[in-house]
């Protein structure tokens, strides 16, 4: 009694990203939060914790799904072996862009519907641009990474070994200060973490080895009963919100790479484009991975092959 | 009931039960649990819970707390550490609190290769502590100083915290790494002060010894020299990238195993006493950890260190005055829940105000992390004190009035920076250039 | 009683020196990790293991630290006041943190349950979590056994 019809209606929810308040990806998060408030009135109204201060990176989506957040902003690739096949994505299939990678993993999406996604209501997913070489000696061929050290986690593990250097282990915030020291001798990234984990005070070389640059694989999904409890006009501004900030998402991968790329220049980085031959040979080395990856998604009664060539198809355009 | 009443409820029965004998841990965890339900869903919080344990339990990081632990056992146990504090006596015994001095050193050298502060604590705790009483030490000084000096980590490099807040803050960590060292040299530099001044004034808080000659000081080098020897092959080790400091924790500790055995200081009873020794500090400590961070999920759902941050930030109060109050929100936000978490919840509300309010950005980070380094001493949850008073069975209040005096310290270097700011900016300035 | 006190202590000394076995494998297994990356073969996943091996020492260590009273408490207060009122509260806060103990027990085991459904495994090595969460599950019911003996002592005025 004495709330107003508008009051009484306001859906409150939370809304949890990994990214820290001030990074570019988590600012764009915000403002889709405000969009949403915006064009629904004020019906909804979304209370947004930046820097993983309500769910840490890692189990943002098991959170999502058990009410802890009901929007959460993750990487897929955090919780291994959940998402068999949309993490066919995070391998080195040869990415160029982040607005390449970011609709192909939308398209993704539409089309195979993996059930592996169906315990959430996806609102847009996204993909960083080309995860690429960045190293403290030039590496201008194949031959120069040879035993050399690269930090390296997950999924870039076995690419770093085909390329025939040794993965290292550390964790993110250590990675800075094990560049500097020479615990290791280069890291993969997407071009952004020059920047933003300040590794291009340190390294001095990017090699552009776009043929066996991999991504990793994001996305935005919202707590299942929350969504189905929302009404079909609001579900509709979720929806088209979401699609507009997937290409706003993967447009400011691009932008925060080309940052990335400005702001290495001014400390005396040095990129190193590869040939076409010597990146031919790159893309050869890492073939084997993508190829056992989708055959064991097969062996699951998936369809890893034909993901697989999906994903190679549209890349080739 | 409004969140931000119901999280300072909460806060207050965590306050109340810590009066009524339960584990302190054990307490942050229930009410973390039971907020976090009331606010959001018992289903959510349940599986938070559980979430929460697995990663705290389940993480890289951490592991250096028991491997540092277990490096301190081992020196203790086997009687390096007897061996290393007689040699500093015989340098350093005749000056009022000179062994409690050499601690401060020692500690500061160690910091090199140990950049946790509960761990660095805890291996000066088992180590310090019983050399200190053997030569008549107050428990106050001794317990005191070793809760203290653990924290000198922070400041100097490489430190976490300074990395963190460089990525926050988009600043160079590089230059924040060189920010920290000289307030860092500074704050040792002003607990020896103490340490000398409040034994000038109390002798039997250190009591002096006799002066040795130079004959029987150089007679006791040998005897330690291996130990130096191992120290200085782990800060080389991490200077020139063989390791990194966490794994530092694993490297020291086996190089220090093998000089014990082959010394025959150590047998293997020694050494299996001194693992499962460390593995209940270790319990302990991750036990606090596990507790800051369900009943930081609370806080974080409360909305509360946003709203206060927004708050002070609007006052229209003296610049000097804002800061202060910054810091003591930060004093009292570390102080329930993780520093880190913390720091990464409020930095950023309070960063563009820093900035407006005209001061440096890197200067902010170093008062940041002076006031982090009280807090770690600071009640209630004073994880350093925590760890002191498990190792050395000393009670709190012993503790307690043994840390007052170098918080004192802290204070001043704090003040000091404040109106001398170069004492942060000046060897990055001089180093890298200007900005 | 006394009978069910041994065991519990003897469990708990059990698992003390598995946790004591693990410490002792992350220390070798990170010393050996640098001395192989000096020739450039790293022992891929080390990261992981030792992260696990952690969870072994803590998880492990629980009864043991709880039996020895190694957890921070602050007990000034209740020691003011008269042996039957403090023995009060001590009941009541074992049952307290017992009732804690199968919470987080038990949604360890849901959190188990729930790896195994997801398939989620390690970033690196592939090997799967949901034995973590069934051991930390197991550890937090034994420390229930433990607090349930921090009563049988405290009914035998042998707690302190
Ligand atoms: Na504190
Ligand atoms: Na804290």
């Amino acid at each position: 009694p004495g709330l107003s019809a508008a009051q009484q209606k306001t859906i409150t929810l939370n809304y949890s990203n990994f990214f820290p308040a001030p990074h570019k990806n988590s600012q764009l998060a915000e403002a889709w939060c405000k969009e949403i408030e915006k064009r629904t009135d004020g019906k909804v109204k979304i209370t947004y914790f930046p820097g993983g201060t309500l769910t840490p990176a890692a189990q943002t989506y098991e959170n999502v799904t058990k009410g802890i957040a009901d929007i959460g902003f993750s990487v897929f690739g955090y919780t291994r072996g959940r998402f068999p096949m949309i993490s066919i994505m995070d391998n080195p299939l040869g990415y160029k862009s982040g607005v390449q990678a970011t609709k192909l993993i939308n398209e993704f999406y539409k089309k195979f519907k993996p059930k592996e996604l169906d315990d959430v209501h996806v609102l847009y997913l996204h993909a960083h641009g080309p995860g690429i070489l960045h190293t403290k000696k030039a590496v201008n061929k194949l031959e120069d990474l040879k035993g050399m050290k690269i930090r390296a986690q997950g999924t870039v593990v076995p690419i770093v070994q085909a390329l025939g250097g040794a993965p290292v282990g550390t964790t993110m915030p250590e990675t800075y200060d094990a560049l500097r020291t020479g615990v290791v001798d280069g890291a993969m990234s997407p071009q952004e973490a020059l920047e933003g984990w300040k590794w291009g005070e340190i390294v001095k070389f990017t090699t552009q080895n776009f043929g066996s640059a991999y991504t990793a694989t994001m996305f935005v999904v919202m707590n299942k009963n929350k969504w189905n409890s929302l009404p079909p006009d609001i579900q509709k501004i979720f929806n088209e919100v979401s699609a507009e900030y997937a290409d706003k998402q993967g447009k400011l991968w691009d932008e925060i790479d080309k940052l990335g790329y400005d702001w290495s220049a001014t400390k005396g980085h040095k990129v190193i484009a590869l040939s076409k031959e010597e990146d031919a040979k790159w893309a050869a080395a890492v073939k084997p991975i993508y190829e056992k990856y989708a055959a064991e998604v097969q062996a699951k009664g998936l369809p890893g092959n034909e993901a697989l060539k999906f994903c190679l198809d549209f890349l080739k355009k | 009931m409004n969140e931000v009443v119901v999280g300072i409820i909460g806060l207050c029965i965590v306050l109340l039960l810590f009066l009524t004998g339960i584990e302190l841990a054990f307490a942050m965890i229930l009410i973390g649990f039971l907020g976090f339900g009331y606010l959001i869903s018992f289903h959510a919080a349940l599986n938070l819970l559980a979430k929460d344990v697995f990663d705290v339990f389940n993480s890289y990081s951490f592991t250096v707390i028991p491997l540092f632990v277990l490096m301190g056992q081992i020196a203790f146990n086997s009687g390096i550490a007897k061996r290393l504090f007689d040699a500093a006596y015989k340098f350093i015994g005749h000056v009022p609190g000179g062994l409690a001095i050499a601690t401060v050193a020692g500690a500061t050298a160690f910091k090199s290769i140990c950049g946790s502060s509960p761990a660095t604590a805890a291996t000066f705790a088992s180590v310090a502590v019983p050399e200190m009483d053997r030569y008549s030490y107050d428990k106050r000084l001794s317990t005191g100083i070793v809760a203290v000096v653990g924290t000198l980590g922070v400041l100097l490099p490489p430190s976490v915290t300074l990395i963190i807040f460089g990525i926050i803050t988009d600043q160079s960590i590089g230059r924040l790494f060189l920010a920290g060292i000289v307030p860092g040299l500074i704050s040792a530099f002003f607990f020896v002060v103490i340490i000398y001044g409040w034994c000038k004034m109390n002798p039997a808080l250190g009591p002096k010894g006799p002066k040795s000659s130079w004959a029987v000081r150089i007679k006791s080098v040998p005897e330690v020299a291996w130990v130096i020897l191992i120290f200085v092959l782990v800060i080389a080790g991490i200077l020139k990238g063989f390791f990194t400091p966490t794994e530092a924790g694993s490297v020291g500790t086996f190089l220090v195993l093998i000089l014990v055995f082959a010394k025959r200081d150590l047998n293997f009873k020694g050494y299996w006493k001194s693992a499962l020794e460390s593995v209940r500090t270790a319990c302990m400590v991750l036990f606090l950890i596990a507790g800051s961070t369900v009943l930081g999920h609370f806080i974080v759902v409360t909305k509360i260190p946003m709203i206060a941050a927004d708050w002070i930030v609007s006052l229209p109060l003296p610049s000097w005055l804002v800061l202060v109050f910054i810091a003591l929100i930060y004093l009292l936000g570390g102080s329930f829940i993780d520093d880190l978490a913390f720091m990464i919840l409020a930095t950023p509300i309070f960063y563009p105000a820093i900035q407006k309010l005209g001061y440096d950005p890197m200067w902010f980070a170093i008062m940041i992390c002076i006031t982090v380094m009280a807090g770690v001493v600071v009640p209630p949850v004073a994880i350093n004190v925590f760890v002191v008073k498990n190792i050395t069975k000393t009670p709190f209040s012993v503790i307690y009035k043994g840390v007052y005096p170098f918080l004192l310290s802290l204070l001043f270097v704090a003040i000091l920076l404040f109106i001398f700011p170069a004492l942060a900016t000046w060897l990055p300035g001089r180093l890298m250039g200007a900005m | 009683m006394g009978g069910f006190l041994n065991v519990v202590l003897r469990l708990s000394n059990w698992m003390h020196a598995i946790a004591g076995a693990a410490l002792t494998f992350i220390m070798l297994l990170t010393v050996s990790d640098v001395f192989l990356r000096l020739f450039a073969r790293p022992i891929v996943g080390t990261f992981e293991l030792v992260g696990l091996g952690g969870a072994v020492i803590i998880g492990f260590g629980i009864p043991i630290t709880s039996w020895n009273r190694g957890h921070i408490f602050v007990d000034f207060l209740v020691n003011m006041f008269p042996d039957s009122l403090r023995d009060g509260f001590n009941i009541v806060t074992r049952l307290i943190s017992m009732g804690l103990f199968i919470l987080v027990g038990w949604n360890l085991f849901v959190l188990g349950i729930d790896m195994v459904k997801s398939g989620e495994v390690s970033t690196t090595l592939l090997m799967p979590f949901y034995p973590v969460a069934y051991g930390l599950g197991v550890c937090c019911f034994i420390q229930c056994l433990v607090l349930i003996c921090d009563i049988v002592k405290i009914a035998g005025g042998k707690y302190e």
